[in-house]
């Protein structure tokens, strides 16, 4: 059976401190099992520590918490097993702000309906809004 | 430093901390809930990945005190028994409530924690099925519901905000911006969970990926004064070895799919029912002496089962929550496309993956703390579950104590006036934080897993006094070694590492309590089994007790609240 690494082309951008977003290429070894999720965390624990995307995995293909863009579809990337010298194009996912890299928002971040409150974590409150934030607001291309 | 006032501040919003906020917001609708969670509510944490086997009573010829004793039985009677009652009472009507918010109970057909319940004594299959992930979408919808209450995702707290012995509120960072702010509160409840990733293999890093638990409340909290009890009392559960595809909880393969315990020679080595802490001091002692298998396992072997191909099949569904997760099926189907008859399966499991710990910060009914201003409820607080839980508590006790937290963190609100803690406790923590980025190379993934080593080597299934203290000394040759040299990656915004190396020394200090709370309690009871104290000792029928004293971490013991009835010990 071909062992061959996976090789991943990522979407990678900080609003804070980058111009425009950019692609980087990653070779991971392949081994029975692996999935998407867990090749990223390889990518980040081995080949490039500034990668940015929600790690967190509930274990139950459920949560949605690792949803991206793969070649072009939306996928939980936790359930999306990896070939042998297979080619993946991994974006964020589509529709929400980006936080950075493959992170988004996905929504509901800050609710309040407090006026003092709203003043006071004015910061905050502004980088939870795409449309009132161009720094946050950056859709992916295409 | 921006700082944000509010009422009550709620750090963690799972399964506690959630109906927490939801009681505080509610009390009298003027309360102001200032509710942070490490990810977006529902896509993190430990709730959202719970299976869902929950426990209430509700046959007519069950009762609150029938599930009391099943459950102090189970906790080798270690459990605060004042705790247990408000548990077995509260339950139903604290489970009504989530299913009238849009929780969805599952009927199973045969559960693993009924039958781990049956060891002894009566027991009703009362364990209903209400999987975390939408136990924590009611319980979002009905947060969000709250007009005044207010979430923030993707921020963790980093420190308790106190002056004297009140705590006054936090320093938190916001993982987007990577800026800090302070909180103050005139109450605040800590609901953040457990501490699986101070363990190598752990249920609550399903993967190897994160579950936002490690373990940072037990160190504020320390860190702030209180007291925590139990600290040795870490459940351990199977960590699959082979194959790669079918991941779940092993244990769970046999409880529901009648798969056997099997050793390296074929011989069966333990039938069931067993309680979760004996199948893993017996599967321990297998591969110890040398009875291991392939991958230095011991089976669950499903070709032994009494069960069909299908019925196997129907009861994995379930197990793995395949029911409620079409995708997982999916995935296991296709994982396993050589050898898709679940008859053919033989599991090989590792004791000593880290998957509950009953021990934390000590309460009592009302859910105080030792500390004025400070409330805790769910994984994070001890002496609910005792010496060892059964299964299904856990997602009970969290809607029984997160309401009862935020009632009385509500309380104190409305009854006590705000004090503002010095300007300077958040800039210094601030400080610290940043000066990981101007850090060393040192990064906190290898740190993390030094710590792990040390854990799953000398404070894992079995343990001895010279293991423990071996680990004891390695803790320390670690933070005097390794913490100078930590650092992060450049970038404040959504910068894992910097989170991960923020964790470390917190996760240095609760590995410290488990291991000096272990070695202390010179007996074996429950989860906690020393091999040179084989036997429960009646004289430890008692907690330990950590908490820090002019700056270092000691260590006593406290009584166990007895309301029933006393026993002998016996685990």
């Amino acid at each position: 059976m071909s062992t061959e690494p996976v090789h991943l082309k990522v979407f990678r951008y900080d609003p804070g401190a980058d111009n425009a977003p950019r692609y980087e290429d990653y070779e991971v070894p392949w081994e029975e099992g692996l999935l998407l999720l867990c090749s990223l965390r390889y990518v980040r624990d081995n080949l490039d520590e500034t990668l940015a995307f929600r790690d967190y995995c509930c274990g139950c293909s459920w949560c949605m918490s690792c949803v991206m863009t793969v070649n072009g579809k939306g996928r939980r990337t936790c359930s999306r097993l990896v070939a042998p010298g297979e080619h993946i194009l991994v974006e964020p996912m589509r529709g929400f702000p980006i936080i950075r890299d493959l992170a988004v928002d996905f929504g509901v971040t800050i609710t309040t309906s407090e006026g003092t409150f709203q003043k006071m974590a004015g910061c905050m409150l502004r980088r939870s809004n795409a449309a009132a934030d161009p720094d946050q607001g950056s859709a992916l291309p295409g | 430093m921006v700082t944000i006032q509010t009422d009550v501040l709620v750090i963690g919003a799972g399964g506690a901390g959630a109906r927490a906020a939801i009681e505080a917001a509610t009390r009298d609708g003027k309360i102001r809930v200032l509710v942070l969670n490490q990810g977006p509510i529902g896509k993190s944490g430990l709730t959202s990945m719970a299976n869902g086997g929950m426990q209430w009573v509700s046959h007519p010829d069950d009762s609150p005190r029938h599930l009391f004793e099943d459950i102090i039985r189970v906790g080798a009677y270690l459990n605060e028994q004042n705790l247990v009652e408000r548990l077995t009472e509260e339950a139903p009507a604290r489970a009504a409530e989530l299913i009238e918010w849009g929780a969805k109970v599952i009927t199973l057909k045969g559960t693993g924690a009924t039958a781990e319940v049956s060891p002894s004594g009566p027991s009703f299959s009362r364990a209903y099925y209400i999987p975390g992930v939408t136990y924590m979408a009611a319980l979002r919808r009905r947060l969000s519901a709250c007009a005044n209450a207010t979430i923030m995702e993707d921020t963790i707290a980093t420190k308790l905000l106190t002056e004297g012995s009140r705590v006054v509120g936090a320093a938190v960072l916001n993982i987007r911006s990577g800026e800090s702010f302070a909180v103050s509160a005139k109450a605040v409840v800590l609901a953040s969970g457990g501490l699986g990733e101070i363990y190598p293999h752990s249920t609550n890093a399903p993967f190897g990926m994160h579950g936002h638990a490690a373990g940072m409340g037990y160190a504020l909290a320390y860190h702030a004064g209180a007291e925590l009890i139990d600290m040795e009392m870490v459940q351990f559960t199977g960590n699959q070895l082979w194959p790669p595809w079918l991941l779940g909880n092993p244990m769970l393969l046999s409880a529901m799919c009648g798969g056997k315990y099997v050793n390296g020679l074929g011989k069966e080595f333990l039938q069931l029912p067993q309680p979760r802490d004996a199948i893993q001091r017996l599967a321990h002692k297998e591969i110890k002496e040398g009875r291991g298998t392939e991958h230095g396992g011991v089976y669950i072997d499903l070709t032994r089962s009494p069960l069909s191909s299908e019925q196997i099949e129907e009861q994995l569904k379930h197990s793995l929550a395949a029911e409620v997760a079409k995708e997982r099926w999916r995935l296991i189907k296709e994982m396993s496309a050589g050898t898709p008859d679940p008859k053919t399966w033989r599991i090989e499991f590792t004791p000593g993956g880290a998957h509950f710990f009953m021990g934390g910060v000590r309460i009592n009914e009302r859910c105080e703390t030792s500390l004025e201003g400070l409330f805790a409820a769910g994984e994070v607080s001890g002496g609910v579950h005792g010496a060892n839980r059964m299964g299904g508590c856990a997602l009970t006790e969290i809607i029984v104590f997160g309401k009862r937290a935020g009632e009385s963190a509500a309380e104190f609100a409305l009854g006590s006036d705000r004090i503002e803690a010095g300007a300077f406790q958040a800039e210094a923590e601030e400080e610290r934080l940043l000066a990981f980025l101007e850090g060393g190379k040192l990064s906190a993934r290898v740190v993390a897993k030094k710590i792990e080593a040390v854990m799953s080597a000398h404070v894992g299934v079995a343990r001895t006094e010279g293991d423990l203290a071996i680990a004891l000394a390695e803790i320390g040759q670690l933070r005097s070694d390794d913490l100078s040299g930590l650092g992060a990656p450049s970038g404040r915004r959504f910068n894992l590492g910097w989170i991960e190396a923020v964790q470390i020394p917190y996760m240095l200090d609760v590995a410290q309590m488990i291991a000096m709370s272990a070695i202390f309690r010179s007996e074996s009871r429950g989860a906690h089994y020393r091999e040179d104290y084989p036997d429960a000792d009646a004289e430890w029928l008692r907690h330990t007790r950590v908490r820090q004293r002019d700056g270092a971490m000691t260590i006593d013991t406290v009584p166990v609240t007895m309301t029933a009835h006393r026993q002998g010990g016996e685990a």
